[in-house]
């Protein structure tokens, strides 16, 4: 009996030790190599060599390493260029590590005004403005330590039932909906592959080739989901869900590793 | 043979059954609860049905009072066994003029036969001194409407503002008030928002004010009269207060009447003119207001049948229902497609500052060097005149065979808009942040304390279930706590049977037997001894006060059990209950 609470005590233990627990989360070898990389950008940046840092810091994502600054950088450099689509798809793509960013939001906004367009950052964008996914399944993991820790109290301790019974009921309630959150936004997540148009002005066609009709016209900072890709085409719907082809070199995929895959 | 009896025993059985329907007959009464009214308030007529349930409620009307059912009630009794069924409908009568007002026989058609009730005759007084006043006019001194329109003459197709006013005075309370209902002939009106309520000094007495804003346009010409726009509401009218009802009849039913009003404003009429003929451009189609164009050309430069976007971007005020997109001249050297609305702003709707944006796409079939000339006209209703926006031969270059469309664009080249000063990116980071491997969304070690928490979890209740399961003692306590609660359970037949010492005794001894068994303790009472023990044995003080209220109890009862009564009986029992409840919850060791 004794060994037995001596066991529950050792485990609530661990689970205050992995609350607290931070891995590492690249290793030190590859950490000097990315910030380096980053600094030498960053210095290609001052110097008005708009283009060197594109390339600089694109080889840090190459590395397969990426940060919301290192987006945020690229996509000012982008932006410096002339180039303002890719610019709109680094600033979302930095929207999804740092939601809250006040630089970030400044640019943003501005890049949308000079585009002239409305709508690009889509429902679940707005609704995690302030959480990114991974902030959200730290809290989770936290409330659902918490109730954890709650239903143990409550089973070996029932004489003290009546102090756990409230903060019980109130942690599983907030564990239900931030699961439904965290539900909602790994949905979005995985399932919306979002691209942005890169070019002045972009033909949509029924076919993929060139002597295909021409559906519709989709201009420079536009939103459209990519469905699958043809070879040089990709399928692609815009909000109003008229689907049709478009050629790969006219949008940019807001996820990394579809761009990496030269997307 | 016997599926024969079967079916005949069956058929026997209905008409058996069928004939004290067939024999039903009713009885009819009709009733107020009061004779004597004044005017403004209500009384209640009831409709009885006496020998069915099933019988739907009469309509009919009465000269100079507003009718309201409120609704059936039913009563069924079986005295005897004689079953009696009753139906009461209940209406509200509001007399609307003073006099007699008479009620007359309420006809009923049951089973094909008709009843009726008795008239009746209402005296409908007026102590307020308002004797030829009709209802609709005293109501009127305290609800009315009006209507708000800029000016009395308008175009065809012109939108203008348009306010309905409900007034009600404060003393007066309204509930169920409908949106105003445009009973005008050829006059659209956009939805009414929901109107904020505001207060008024008229005529030296505040009023609540609703105002109901929309806009309108009239669709053709002719003299309208805005009166038959109408709202509906009721009006909370306080029940004339009865004599001899009891505290009851106010719990059930409520002290008030609500009175169904229709309101209509005064007469106001409004002038409808029909769009001039004379000067009207020929590319007019129909878009009245004041408006201005802003075209942009997108590609300029383009090889022949690539296509050009022309989109347009109308702003201004007046009925964007009518504006459609500017006429493009036709030229042979051109492929023309249908212009398209892309977006409609209604935001500024208060403002009535719109906007409306067309996209139309035009492919040139040959080198050209300029667009179509591009027009738009409108009817100015307040200048009274027609305008016309040119837009004349916009230079664009179809080149040869060379491509420029998907090149990145210089936008400081592209676009000869002049930057506004003061705007502009704002400066990269020089951290580089934190850096997460591309693709993860979380770290992995939340994966590992995800299933340690998950594996805790269930270990937890699999320890906490080998616990339950191997210890005898738990197991046992519940045992004879179940034992105890069935005893406790049969306890209640003994009060019914009045063995009055054989249940305090009982009683005792079921209480004395559980605490021995839980506790391993004798108890006679609650003395220092027991007291130490038990708190030892870690029973809240709560408890061990009830205990000692309950041998306290039922000691006195026990010597004088022939003069308690059930209650008392029944009092002692819940306490015996509530303390095996609160230990075996308690899972004191």
């Amino acid at each position: 009996m004794c060994s037995l609470r001596k066991f529950s005590w050792y485990m609530i233990f661990l689970l205050v030790i992995f609350i607290f627990a931070q891995t590492p989360l690249v290793h030190a070898g590859e950490v000097q190599n990315v910030e380096s990389l980053f600094y030498q950008a960053n210095s290609f940046y001052e110097q008005g060599k708009y283009l060197e840092a594109v390339e600089t810091y694109k080889e840090i994502l190459q590395n397969g390493y990426t940060s919301g600054t290192v987006l945020y950088n690229l996509a000012n450099s982008y932006y410096r260029i002339g180039d303002k689509g890719r610019a709109l798809v680094n600033y979302l793509r930095a929207s999804k590590l740092i939601p809250r960013d006040p630089d970030l939001k400044s640019n943003m906004e501005l890049l949308v005004k000079d585009l002239q367009i409305d709508q690009v950052i889509g429902f679940w964008e707005r609704v995690s403005e302030y959480l990114t996914l991974n902030e959200l399944i730290m809290l989770t993991t936290v409330i659902s330590a918490v109730v954890v820790l709650l239903v143990m109290l409550l089973l070996y301790l029932p004489r003290y039932s009546y102090l756990f019974k409230i903060p019980s009921v109130l942690s599983a309630v907030g564990l239900i909906i931030l699961l439904s959150g965290l539900g909602i936004g790994l949905y979005h997540n995985y399932a919306s592959n979002p691209a942005i148009v890169v070019i002045e002005e972009a033909v949509v066609r029924f076919e993929p080739n060139e002597t295909g009709e021409v559906h519709y016209l989709t201009k420079l900072g536009n939103r459209l989901e990519i469905e699958s890709v043809r070879q040089d085409w990709v399928a692609v719907h815009r909000q109003d869900g008229k689907k049709g082809w478009i050629s790969r070199e006219d949008i940019v995929s807001v996820n990394l590793d579809n761009a990496l895959n030269g997307l | 043979m016997s599926k024969f009896l079967t079916i005949l025993n069956v058929f026997l059985l209905l008409i058996f059954l069928s004939i004290p329907a067939l024999a039903e007959e009713i009885e009819v009464k009709a009733y107020v609860n009061n004779t004597e009214v004044r005017l403004g308030q209500s009384v209640t007529l009831t409709v009885e049905i006496n020998g069915s349930i099933d019988v739907a409620e009469p309509y009919f009307d009465i000269d100079n009072a507003r009718v309201q059912y409120y609704g059936p009630s039913t009563e069924v009794r079986i005295i005897n066994g004689k079953q009696s069924k009753t139906l009461r409908h209940i209406y509200s009568l509001t007399p609307t003029q003073t006099g007699t007002i008479n009620i007359p026989a309420i006809k009923i058609n049951y089973n094909d036969k008709n009843y009726s009730t008795k008239p009746i005759t209402l005296n409908v007084s007026n102590t307020t001194g308002s004797q030829n006043q009709t209802l609709e006019e005293q109501i009127k001194q305290y609800v009315f409407l009006e209507i708000e329109v800029p000016k009395n003459q308008v175009y065809v197709n012109e939108k203008f503002p348009l306010t309905v006013k409900l007034y009600y005075h404060q003393s007066v309370d309204l509930q169920n008030i409908h949106f105003p209902e445009m009973n005008v002939d050829s006059f659209v009106a956009e939805n009414f928002p929901k109107p904020a309520q505001d207060m008024e000094l008229r005529n030296g007495k505040y009023y609540h004010v609703i105002p109901f804003k929309t806009n309108v346009q009239a669709i053709s010409k002719g003299k309208y009269n805005l009166s038959s726009i109408m709202v509906q509401a009721e009006l909370i009218v306080p029940r004339q207060n009865n004599q001899g009802n009891s505290m009851f009849d106010s719990f059930f039913e409520p002290n008030y009447d609500l009175i169904p009003i229709e309101l209509t404003a005064d007469d106001l009429t409004i002038e409808v003119l029909d769009l001039p003929q004379v000067d009207r451009p020929i590319d007019f189609n129909g878009a009245v207001g004041n408006f201005d164009l802003d075209l942009t050309i997108s590609p300029k430069q383009v090889k022949p049948g690539e296509p050009i976007t022309i989109r347009s971007k109308i702003t201004g005020k007046g009925n964007f229902n009518t504006v459609t997109g500017p006429v493009i001249a036709r030229e042979p050297q051109f492929k023309y497609y249908e212009a398209q609305t892309v977006a409609t702003d209604t935001k500024n709707q208060n403002q009535q500052r719109q906007e409306k944006i067309f996209e139309q796409v035009i492919i040139p079939l040959e080198k050209t060097d300029s667009l179509p000339a591009i027009s738009f006209s409108y009817f100015n209703p307040d200048e009274e005149q027609y305008h016309t926006i040119h837009e004349d031969a916009i230079p664009i270059q179809v080149i040869g065979s060379e491509t420029t469309t998907s090149s990145p664009v210089d936008y400081r080249q592209a676009n000869n808009a002049e930057q506004i000063l003061g705007e502009d990116i704002l400066y990269i980071k020089g951290g580089v942040g934190r850096l997460v491997p591309i693709g993860q969304i979380a770290a992995p070690a939340y994966k590992i304390f995800n299933l340690i928490l998950g594996g805790i979890f269930l270990c937890g209740l699999g320890l906490r279930w080998l616990l339950n399961r191997e210890n005898p003692l738990l197991k046992r306590r519940k045992e004879f706590t179940l034992r105890t609660q069935q005893i406790l359970k049969n306890s209640g037949s003994l009060i019914k049977t009045g063995e009055n010492i054989q249940f305090y005794n009982q009683l005792y001894q079921t209480i004395q037997n559980y605490l021995k068994e839980y506790y391993q303790i004798t108890i006679t009472g609650i003395s220092q001894y027991e007291t130490e023990h038990l708190l030892k044995a870690g029973m809240p003080v709560v408890v061990l006060e009830k205990i000692k209220e309950f041998f306290a109890d039922i000691d006195e009862k026990r010597f004088a059990g022939y003069y308690s009564t059930n209650k008392d009986m029944e009092l002692i029992l819940d306490k015996a209950r509530e303390i095996v409840t609160l230990i075996s919850k308690g899972e004191v060791a």
